[in-house]
């Protein structure tokens, strides 16, 4: 018999060596494994052997069995024994001890462990169950725990011992799974008793998480890992997003935990070859001792329940003043309450995803094509072109990614986690200003939902309104407590930069909204330095950001993305009198801070209102999307600050009238807010499109093939619109358009030509319109009738009724809807009339000898060589079978390196809070 | 004070805020659509032109007849009457000036074979002619495809059969409400609410059933979706005239009305709400005969005028009225169309009866007599004179005389030149119409001349159209306005 001990540096290392030996069954030898070189000092001061590695241990001997002791722990004398007699009796290849606490010797840390199928421990016990023998029976459990560990040697050899990169749990957890592989027996027993110091919640850390993971990796069959893994990580999405709840941020742990296996992925899948060789059970048998469901999730939904139940007032505290003095504290349940209001807002959303409607459209069908698309790749809009995407498009495709490529949840979890950050952030930025969690959670719905929102969704801005969340958030980094490190202040800056960039890749122009706010909060505290700082460190941040814009700061044409489309906010009259009694009262009635929030407010909705109306004045739909982000915030602060000031005790008097007069103000925002209740999308129009073009995935051959004309009057359109002779038009991708072609790229050879056609087609000169609309791969014709204005519509099926060649398909849809008879209505096409089917923004068919006419605009850089401009259109070798767009290297270079520096960034933000 | 300052900065900008006026919309509020040129004519760019009745079968021969001033590529499309057969098509080109007559035969043989020609370029033009041993008929075909037409000159009493063909060579399908007003006022025609004319399809409807014993008989298609191009087809048992449907006009021209033999008629219809106050121009090869009488017109109350009575053929009439009319010819033996009590009675100037003057008249003219004409023909007219026609379809019927008739309404002197089209040899022929009178240019068959279209030419806007009439029948094609 040998007994190894498990050390981690020195601690505990004495007291357990004194333990073993003071068994009574004693070992031949006793070897201290691992830890530091004061472990080695002092495992030669005390005069037994010192290995390195578990398998050092094992080769040093030839005992049958080897017992496993955690530095730290104390073993009860008669612990080895007991693990021998019964193991031997029962032919168990692994034997665990109950352990108990080492400060409280009475209170049960595990008798064996259950498991869920990701590997997490499941005690059965209550938190500080003491041991009164209730679980003193010898049994067969998925785990023991690794404070003592009895096994054998030969299989101990066979598996290599325990997985060195994981810490003790996952790794006991680990070797127990991996044994009972083998056909091993893993047993708890109960009669022998190891006193060891409580983990406490360790198993939480992201280390614990990834090692769970790689468990699961390795031992597990192929069709287990292909459900088991992706179940895991929503599952571990879902703990993290429920732990928001409970004041916990979880999100980088999940995270890292996946970024961890990915890192050590060749590794695992050694260790997996490892695991799996000479197995003698199959999954079957580890399911057998696993519970039902995640054991994670049902913990925190647990903690949340209890919270919960713990917010709530007993049977005995009906009364006003505790319902008053819930009001008064930082309120779970109004937070719990704006929650559901969010849910119910977006619960559209979760199982469509974002209604098709204006420039809402649903994110690419690709995560990684979005990315190569915005990093110097072809931009789809219209015939498409080689002006750059969006930002949008970039962040999107990350969110998409990150979501496993599933467009509605992306979609869904963009827009319901953008208005719950919003709220949260809203809460936590009044905070600083002295406004408690229900008036900041009140000022939060009205900062997500309120009359501004609505103006943004009304404007399908998603960009603007996934910034919107963000951008509290800036703000509150750059108001916070200054660290008082180097470290920590750099830290900061880079945090403030990092949010900052996040805003500016949803909606460019949001960037400068927390600069502006918090320039007005200096003006209105214009004696306080902390505001001052704040607006340095926010302006930091904007240059900070600036360069994560790139590549499509370097190549838009900035003066046309600030002066494009327009915006006209209308504003209720009932709105816009709460926000001027709100202001009147609470800047009269509230304590000095608060008066001062309720003026900066009270600015800074009215000077938001009137940018959102500034296409008076020449600006641009981005101008008027920064303009009611900036009236969003000051409507939030109103209704934080009126909410509040009813709260404070020096609002006495006649100034206790005129804050409940502010406080019903403040209330009307908040029912203004609940508009967005209705159709529960987000205060989104309803869906237009993705109605209208459905029926493409009904007809004959691949919808993704063609192209739709789509044809109505001005705003009626997916995105942007041409204008010919009053009436609109535009192409779009079938069968759905998404939100990269949102935005067309420039007036190309393509579009003066279709322009040219559709001149002929109104002048009524041709009666082969889809003769004429065939070669631009237009298969389908829709037109977009509008409820207030027919006459667009009317003109439109005017002009296509007397034509030849396209036949109506308007029975049973909603929109007048015409299909091209012509042959070859498709984007890519070769000599002998293949078309090649559309994938991302490239195309793929069969290769053959000959040359593939792509109908994208004209551009040198598609490929494969050699290209030719056949007419507007490009020609390619068709010889590979695969035809795309040979990016722009510089773009390309400049998004790695925006994409470095957003690491850069997150990493200062990260060691300034952690070390700072 | 600070608050105070913040209160007066945040009014100040609501206020401003709330005082700007949304800018409006750059385009307006409607689509500024121009109103696409109703052709009516041969215009100078491509073009489509529908044919409805035109027959080919066991007993009936057709031909497209097609003219054209420059180059094109024409093609020719039958539909076929079940959707699941392919149409039959014939595409050639003409090295223009030129004409072509193509015999539906050619294409397919399989009875009715209503069609489409689009031309690539312009002015080009087509019309029809039919045939069987005892029966002549033709038309030119039409280009605009409005939404509301006028079929005029229906009549349904004993000895007539009237037929109505409803085309549709467009792929949607239509849905056509039919409307129809005689001499007794409205008349119900039940079942043609929302009658379906599936896409690339006809349908023929034999009106003599449906609304039996009408003298006069005017029908309104009105397109409720689709679009459809309709024809009557008039048959007294001796012969049959077709005509396609019109819209309605203030002035219409009738350079043809009759041939030798026939009597003309004038039959028009007035579906507005207000009385139309209408003064017919008669031009004889003599001279004008400017208001020769007026009528009026009760709107849903069509009326028939026997021309004869005003003047003795041939001549050719102008129509003028206060409001839109639908107006069409119809030439027959004496005695052929109803007489209502609307007649212009009788006319010291004019004999009663002009035909019953020439006693019994004969066909053929090898005996010296004055040759004659037993048939039935109806024209549509044209709305507005123009300097420039093209006439196809001349002598492509066997054994039939083919006339260009040439009407000068106006009050100068018309040098015409006459340009022949086809495989001919023939150079220009120019001539003089006087002031207000006609002229006749009679032609012979195409087998001896190789001609089988005109181009006309004129120094003042005219009207022409083509008569073809022989033992067959008698059938009157208007001409087409070059724009």
């Amino acid at each position: 018999m040998v007994t190894a001990i498990l050390a981690q540096g020195t601690e505990g290392l004495a007291g357990t060596l004194d333990a073993i030996r003071h068994q009574v069954y004693g070992s031949d030898q006793v070897i201290v494994v691992g830890g530091d070189s004061d472990a080695r000092h002092f495992a030669g001061s005390e005069e037994v052997e010192w290995v390195p590695t578990v398998s050092g241990a094992v080769d040093r001997t030839d005992a049958t069995h080897l017992w496993f002791v955690r530095s730290g722990a104390r073993p009860r004398a008669d612990a080895l024994g007991a693990l021998v007699a019964t193991a031997t009796d029962l032919d168990a290849a692994v034997a665990g001890s109950k352990i108990l606490d080492l400060d409280n010797p009475d209170r049960l840390l595990s008798v064996g462990f259950a498991t869920d199928v990701f590997g997490t421990a499941f005690t059965g016990l209550d938190d500080d169950e003491l041991d009164q023998g209730q679980y003193d029976v010898v049994r067969d459990v998925a785990a023991v725990a690794g404070d003592s560990l009895f096994v054998r040697r030969d299989l101990v050899k066979g598996l290599g011992g325990p997985d060195r990169r994981m810490p003790p749990l996952a790794a006991a957890v680990d070797f127990c799974q991996r044994a009972r592989l083998r056909g091993a027996r893993v047993i708890v027993v109960p009669s022998s008793e190891v006193l060891a110091p409580d983990p406490g919640r360790r198993s939480e850390r992201w280390r614990e998480r990834g090692s769970r993971i790689r468990g699961m990796a390795k031992v597990y069959g192929p069709l287990t890992v292909a459900w088991s893994l992706p179940v895991a990580f929503l599952s571990g999405f879902a703990q993290a997003t429920m732990s928001l709840l409970l004041g916990r941020w979880m999100f980088f742990d999940w995270l890292r935990a996946w970024a961890w296996n990915l890192l050590h992925l060749p590794d695992t899948i050694r260790e997996r070859r490892r695991a799996r060789r000479g197995r003698e059970v199959g999954d079957e048998e580890l399911f057998r001792y696993q519970v039902g469901g995640s054991i994670a999730l049902k913990t925190t939904a647990t903690q949340l329940a209890d919270q919960l139940r713990r917010r709530l007032p007993g049977e005995d505290t009906t009364s006003i003043e505790i319902i008053s003095r819930e009001l008064r504290r930082p309120s779970f349940l109004v937070g719990v309450g704006a929650i559901l209001f969010l849910l119910v807002a977006v619960r559209s959303l979760w199982a469509d995803g974002l209604p098709a409607v204006g420039y809402s459209l649903p994110f690419p069908d690709s995560g990684l094509a979005g990315l190569d698309a915005y990093a110097g790749g072809w931009n789809p809009g219209g015939f498409g072109g080689s002006e750059p995407l969006l930002p949008l498009i970039a962040l999107t495709a990350i969110i998409r990614i990150v979501v496993l490529n599933s467009g509605p949840l992306a979609e869904y979890l963009a827009i319901t986690g953008s208005a719950v950050l919003g709220v949260w952030g809203t809460v936590r930025l009044l905070r600083v200003w002295g406004v408690t969690e229900v008036a900041g959670t009140m000022a939060g719905l009205v900062y997500v939902a309120g009359s501004a929102a609505q103006g943004l969704a009304a404007e399908t801005a998603i960009g603007a309104m996934i910034a919107l969340g963000v951008v509290p958030w800036v703000m509150w980094l750059s108001l916070a407590r200054w660290p008082s490190t180097s470290l920590g202040r750099a830290g900061r800056v880079a945090a403030v930069g990092l949010t900052t960039g996040i805003v500016a890749l949803a909606s460019p122009l949001l960037l400068l909204v927390p600069v502006v706010a918090l320039l007005i909060w200096a003006l209105v505290n214009v004696n306080d330095g902390v505001a001052w700082r704040a607006l340095a460190v926010a302006l930091s941040g904007v240059v900070l950001a600036l360069p994560l814009l790139f590549p499509w700061a370097g190549a838009a044409d900035l003066n046309a993305f600030l002066t494009e489309g327009d915006l006209f906010s209308s504003t209720s009259i009932v709105v816009a009198a709460a926000v001027v009694v709100a202001l009147v009262t609470v800047v009269a009635s509230a304590p000095v801070r608060l008066a001062r929030v309720a003026g900066w407010a009270g600015v800074l909705a009215a000077g938001g209102a009137l940018v959102a109306r500034g296409s008076a004045f020449g600006a641009g739909a981005q101008i008027g999307h920064a303009g009611l982000a900036l009236a969003a915030l000051g409507l939030a602060g109103l209704a934080g600050a009126a909410f509040e000031s009813i709260t404070r005790v020096e609002t006495a008097g006649w100034r206790r009238i005129a804050g409940g007069v502010g406080v019903v103000a403040a209330a009307v925002l908040v029912a203004a807010s609940s508009v967005i209740l209705i159709g529960g999308r987000a205060g989104i129009p309803a869906d237009r499109f993705r109605e209208a073009f459905a029926f493409t995935q009904a007809r004959p051959g691949d919808p993704a093939a063609s192209r739709i004309l789509v044809l109505g009057g001005p705003g009626d359109l997916p995105g942007d619109e041409r204008i010919i002779q009053g009436a609109a038009y535009r192409v779009v991708a079938a069968p759905m358009a998404e939100l990269w072609e949102a935005r067309l790229d420039g007036f190309h050879l393509a579009d003066r030509d279709l322009d040219d056609v559709l001149e002929t087609i109104i002048a009524g000169e041709t009666s082969r319109a889809g003769d004429a609309l065939a070669p631009f791969g237009i298969r389908w014709i829709v037109i977009m009738g509008s409820d207030e204005d027919e006459s667009y519509a009317a003109a439109w099926n005017d002009r296509l009724t007397g034509q030849l060649d396209i036949v109506s398909l308007s029975a049973g849809l909603a929109n007048d809807t015409y299909e091209n008879e012509s042959l070859n209505a498709v984007r890519a096409v070769t000599p002998d009339a293949t078309a090649w089917s559309r994938v991302g923004t490239g195309y793929e068919g069969v290769s053959q000898d000959g040359r593939l006419t792509i109908r994208e605009s004209a551009h040198p850089r598609w490929g494969p060589k050699p290209w030719i401009q056949a007419g507007v259109w490009n020609e390619v070798s068709a010889s590979t079978g695969v035809s795309g767009f040979r990016p722009l290297e510089s773009r390309r270079y400049q998004a790695y390196s925006a994409a470095l520096w957003a690491i850069i960034l997150a990493g200062f933000a990260w060691a300034g809070r952690k070390f700072g | 004070m600070r608050g105070l300052l913040a209160i007066v900065v945040a009014v100040s900008l609501g206020a401003l805020a709330l005082i700007q006026v949304e800018p409006a919309a750059p385009d307006g509020s409607s689509p500024g659509f121009a109103v696409p040129t109703d052709p009516g004519g041969a215009i100078g760019d491509q073009s489509v032109w529908y044919c409805p009745w035109v027959e080919s079968g066991a007993v009936r021969d057709s031909t497209y007849d097609i003219a054209t001033a420059v180059d094109v590529e024409a093609s020719i499309t039958l539909p076929n009457s079940n959707p699941t057969l392919e149409p039959d098509t014939q595409s050639f080109v003409l090295r223009g000036p030129d004409a072509r007559s193509v015999e539906t035969a050619e294409l397919a043989r399989r009875g009715p074979t209503p069609g489409i020609v689009e031309f690539d370029d312009g002015p080009a033009v087509v019309s029809n002619a039919m045939w069987t041993d005892e029966l002549l008929t033709g038309d030119r075909c039409v280009v605009s495809v409005p939404k509301v037409w006028h079929l005029v000159g229906g009549i349904t009493a004993e000895g007539f059969t009237l037929e109505m063909r409803l085309f549709n060579p467009f792929p949607e399908a239509a849905k056509v409400t039919v409307e129809a007003v005689s001499e007794f006022g409205s008349s119900p025609l039940g079942g043609f609410e929302g009658l379906d004319v599936p896409g690339r399809s006809w349908v023929t409807e034999d009106l003599s059933r449906v609304i039996p014993f009408l003298d006069n008989v005017t029908l309104t298609v009105k397109a409720d979706t689709g679009l459809v191009i309709p024809a009557l087809v008039l048959n007294n048992q001796i012969d049959e005239a077709s005509w396609n449907g019109i819209s309605q006009s203030a002035t219409w021209n009738f350079p043809v009305t009759s041939v030798p033999g026939l009597e003309p008629t004038l039959v028009l219809s007035n579906t507005g709400t207000l009385p139309a106050d209408v003064i017919i121009d008669v031009f004889e090869p003599g001279g004008a005969m400017l208001e020769a009488t007026s009528v009026l017109v009760s709107p849903q109350q069509p009326l028939r005028l026997f021309l004869s009575d005003l003047a003795v053929p041939p001549f050719g009439i102008r129509v003028r009225s206060n409001v839109p009319v639908g107006a069409v010819i119809q030439a027959g033996p004496p005695g052929t169309f109803p007489r209502g009590e609307l007649g212009l009675g009788p006319d010291d100037d004019v004999p009663a009866n002009p035909g019953e003057d020439e006693g019994d008249a004969t066909e053929g003219g090898d005996d010296g007599l004055p040759v004659t004409y037993i048939g039935l023909a109806s024209t549509t007219g044209t709305i507005d004179p123009a300097t420039r026609w093209l006439i196809t379809g001349i002598g492509v019927v066997p054994a039939a005389d083919s006339s260009v008739w040439l009407m000068n309404a106006s009050g100068d002197q018309a040098t015409v030149t006459l340009i022949p089209l086809g495989a001919t040899s023939a150079g220009p022929n120019k001539m003089i119409v006087a002031p207000g009178s006609i002229v006749e240019v009679q032609f012979a068959e195409v087998s001896e001349t190789g001609m089988t279209g005109l181009i006309v030419d004129a120094t003042v806007p005219i009207s022409a159209g083509l008569s073809i009439a022989g033992s067959r029948g008698v059938a009157f094609i208007a001409g087409i306005p070059v724009e």
